[in-house]
């Protein structure tokens, strides 16, 4: 679960991308975040895993120690959080309860705060993928985050990772590929080893930054239905979307931004005319759309 | 002993291309993996081709440490200590030599001799960057197209020639005096320049050509009207930044040219003397700072 | 009409230094019915930097010692090469020892100094991999920790190789350890300077995706800027290296061997033929690398 407080960004030149944003994110959920162009949607998305700082307000997320746990130590903590009272029978629990379950990664600094940003995966519009380097190692870099400096400088994983990111290349479709350079992909493949590399990473929330911007209609589809099987797998997904339909399709909610300010906040299912004409100031034409319907791509 | 690591560390070196390649070969395109198992056990072993380097680096070292004689080498090179109270005296720099009082007169001054280092790739400079407009209009493969290789050869060529090297000719014909030192600057430094300009020129916007094509101008008349304006705040540019290097150049010169050659004659003749040999280090730090920062300001300005 | 009252305003000193103010009548048949004032530059600082350059130019006449010149011996030049390429009777006396002399010491002066150059340069690309990240200003965010390796770069880049390899001369002696510490100084300044310089030109995109996955700076660098940047510094090695052939013949001058030492000799002896003997490979290697080195650069850009 994450919690968003009172979030306020303004940008060094003055300008104020964020106006004390209130949401909280379930998990599991699948939330698109739509809005006109510089409405703060791809600044809210960076300022959750801190690629931007925030000016005032907490972003709440759970305590990346607790992901460093054994099961067992997990279980036991469970336990304590749930009742507190067991740490008074056993005092060795005591140490267990005083773990806070949620931190503030807008305070976080150096080793914390990679660890923080090790359990949140991030899709960018224009893939960020290492040009000159294989699709392998483009999807094995998501693992740099359970690795010190030294195994990353000499390229050393151990077999498990080696074998997750090869299993989920083949759950993305892009396995023949592996070890071929990245360049040479097209757009849609690129997004899919993005994909694998913030699956590899093995977190629970994904970030995507207008996943799908730079694809072409047919390649949207697929990889959005992608997301949706991620998603079932119990992931969470926050995602800026350009195209409402795009949003109504895939989303188990919306979240409208308009000029920094949360404007709208509920299911899917709910935005009509009115809500979009809230968001955008206006009601959309229908070839403002992506134009998708039930089934595939209308012509 | 070293003839065993100077062939291994070519063998190594051979092992690793030939992997390098097979890897290539082998991964240039995709291929169809049935599942994640095989795609791990058919996964590349760039791993391999790496240490193959690496050990051939090793092994070369070793050859190469062996077949300078560096134990050799290190036994007789002097001690640190003595290194470092060497360098002290440099940073006592003997001032009658340096302003040319006392014992010393103005014209074997150090001061006087950097003036010449500069009067020489001064000089040098100016004749090279206006030999070498016409060669870089030359060698330019977009004005002239094929034409223009045999003028980049010639513009390699003189590149290729080590400056001192061109001073042992050249002594032959001009003598031990400052025409020498003026013809090394300026004929090598056409080389540079030249290959800098016909970069320049392959580098304009194409549009004023055209423009001035369509007038019905020649192909001197194109360069005239159209290349020219274009590229001739950048050619200045090109001659302020050579000029930097010859005087670095220049400072060397002497050794070879004698004491018509500038500073460097000082550097080989008193480089025993360690207060003198600081008053000259000292003399060639100013005029190739002081040249440096004039240099890039003006470029600055220019851009 | 406006133009007029702009006309009678007086204009500064500074304006009127920059331009000049002219009538000219734009009428199509020159009846003066469309006379207009208009201001022309003057490019007087063009004209004072010309004549700056020209002033210096006489100047540096004046420091020449013109009883040095003897005229240009325009018979020594077809003779210089007649004597650089043919064996002299004072020296090599015969073809067949002309070609010895180049495939024996020619060839193995040059091999030490590709042997000195290969050390050094390998050891200085090795140092230099660090400090230029720490100088790239889109990796290193730390203005004071870049600005003291950028001035330590100038500062290497300023000093003439010649009086490093002097300085350097006072600790290792006339030796090979001065040629090839020398060597790395100056492969440590190039380096530096031309890959921090490429990696300001390069799109850091993945470096921020790795990032967000948790990395840290080094980490980062390895997996997403090292890369992208390792053909160039192969390009940068080898355009080094290049360099260095060209440059070391110096050291031989400073007594640090190879080279220019056996150059310096036969020059001292007058032995043209030699020097020409030892030319020719030194020509070929030097062609060869910067034919190779300019299409790895091309290729990696």
């Amino acid at each position: 679960m994450i919690e968003i407080k009172n979030v306020t960004k303004v940008y060094p030149n003055g300008f104020t991308a964020l106006k004390n944003v209130n949401l909280t994110i379930q998990d599991g959920e699948f939330v698109s975040i739509i809005g006109l162009s510089g409405a703060g949607k791809s600044t809210l998305i960076r300022c959750i895993n801190r690629m931007h700082e925030i000016t005032e307000g907490q972003i709440l997320i759970p305590n990346p120690v607790i992901y460093e746990m054994t099961p067992e130590q997990r279980e036991q903590y469970d336990a304590v959080q749930a009742d507190p009272s067991l740490a008074e029978a056993d005092p060795s629990l005591k140490r267990l309860l005083n773990i806070p379950s949620k931190v503030d990664i807008s305070k976080l600094k150096g080793k914390k705060l990679r660890q923080a940003r090790k359990n949140i995966g991030m899709i960018f519009q224009s893939f960020n993928l290492v040009k000159r380097s294989t699709v392998y190692k483009n999807v094995l870099a998501g693992r740099v985050g359970y690795h010190n400096t030294f195994e990353t400088m000499f390229g050393i994983y151990t077999k498990e990772e080696k074998m997750l990111a090869l299993r989920n290349m083949e759950k993305l479709g892009i396995l023949d590929k592996a070890y071929v350079r990245a360049d040479q992909l097209s757009g849609g493949q690129q997004q899919r080893v993005a994909l694998a590399r913030a699956l590899t990473q093995e977190s629970h929330l994904i970030l995507a930054d207008e996943p799908v911007a730079s694809l072409d209609p047919v390649t949207t589809i697929s990889v959005m239905d992608d997301f949706t099987r991620i998603n079932k797998t119990g992931i969470t997904i926050l995602a800026n979307m350009h195209h409402v339909d795009l949003a109504k399709r895939y989303s188990t909610r919306i979240i409208g931004i308009r000029a920094g300010e949360v404007v709208y906040d509920g299911p899917a299912s709910e935005v009509t005319d009115e809500v979009t004409m809230k968001i955008y100031g206006r009601a959309l034409n229908k070839n403002e759309n992506l134009g998708i319907e039930e089934g595939g791509v209308a012509q | 002993m070293k003839l065993t690591f100077g062939i291994g560390a070519i063998a190594l070196l051979v092992a690793a291309i030939a992997m390098a390649i097979y890897e290539y070969l082998r991964y240039r395109q995709a291929k169809h993996y049935p599942d994640a198992e095989s795609a791990y056990h058919n996964r590349p072993l760039t791993w391999l081709t790496d240490l193959f380097f690496f050990l051939a680096l090793i092994a070369a070292f070793v050859f190469l440490h062996f077949d300078l004689n560096m134990n050799d080498e290190f036994s007789v090179s002097g001690n640190p200590k003595q290194g470092f109270y060497n360098l002290g005296l440099l940073f006592q720099p003997d001032w009658e030599f340096f302003f040319g009082y006392g014992q010393y007169q103005f014209s074997e001054s150090v001061i006087w001799f950097i003036i010449k280092t500069f009067g020489i790739s001064y000089i040098g400079t100016i004749i090279a960057s206006i030999l070498a407009i016409p060669f870089g209009l030359l060698a330019s493969h977009k004005l002239f197209g094929n034409v223009a290789w045999p003028f980049e050869i010639i513009l390699i060529a003189i590149r290729t020639v080590p400056e001192l090297i061109f001073a042992l000719i050249l002594i032959r014909f001009t003598g031990f005096s400052y025409v020498s030192g003026i013809l090394v600057i300026g004929i090598h430094s056409i080389g540079m320049i030249g290959k800098l300009y016909a970069d320049q020129v392959d580098g304009i916007q194409q549009e004023p050509v055209e423009g001035v094509l369509s007038c019905g101008a020649g192909r001197w008349q194109q360069i005239h009207l159209a290349v020219m304006p274009q590229v001739l705040p950048n050619f200045i540019s090109v001659a302020l930044y050579r000029f930097d290097i010859n005087v670095r150049t220049a400072t060397i010169l002497g050794v070879v040219l004698g004491s018509e050659g500038g500073i460097g004659y000082y550097l080989s003749t008193v480089a025993s003397h360690y207060h003198k040999l600081g008053s000259c280090v000292l003399g060639i730090v100013i005029l190739v700072v002081v040249i440096n920062v004039v240099s890039s300001w003006l470029r600055k300005k220019l851009v | 009409m406006s133009s007029d009252s702009e006309a009678t305003e007086k204009p500064s000193l500074k304006e009127r230094l920059r331009y000049r103010t002219v009538t000219v009548d734009l009428s199509p048949n020159q009846d003066g019915s469309m006379v207009r004032s208009i201001q022309k530059p003057r490019h007087l600082g063009r004209y004072l930097s010309a004549l700056i350059a020209i002033v210096i130019l006489v100047l540096c006449f004046f420091s020449i010692d013109y009883s040095t010149f003897q005229g240009f011996k325009w018979d020594q030049l077809g003779a210089i090469f007649h004597d650089m390429f043919n064996p002299l009777p004072a020296s090599l006396k015969t073809w067949d020892a002309y070609w010895s002399y180049m495939w024996g010491e020619a060839i193995r002066a040059i091999w030490t100094t590709n042997e000195m150059c290969f050390i050094g340069v390998i050891l200085g690309a090795v140092i230099s991999i660090p400090i230029y990240y720490l100088c790239a200003s889109n990796i290193n965010h730390n203005r004071i920790l870049r600005g003291i390796f950028r001035v330590i770069n100038d500062v290497l880049r300023t000093i003439p190789q010649m009086v490093m390899a002097l300085i350097l001369r006072l600790f290792f002696g006339p030796t090979l350890v001065t040629g090839i510490a020398s060597i790395i100084i100056f492969t440590l300044g190039i380096m530096y300077q031309l890959m921090y310089q490429y990696i300001e030109t390069l799109e850091l995109s993945p470096f921020e995706a790795i990032r967000s996955n948790g990395g840290n700076t080094m980490q980062c660098i390895r997996l997403s800027v090292h890369p992208e940047v390792q053909p160039m510094f192969f390009a940068n090695l080898l355009y080094t290296f290049e360099i260095n052939i060209r440059a070391s013949v110096i050291l031989g001058y400073v007594g640090a061997g190879g080279y220019g030492f056996l150059l310096k000799t036969n020059f001292g002896s007058g032995y043209y033929d030699k020097i020409g003997a030892m030319m020719i490979p030194l020509f070929v290697e030097v062609i060869i690398l910067q034919i190779i080195s300019n299409a790895m650069g091309r290729k990696s850009r």
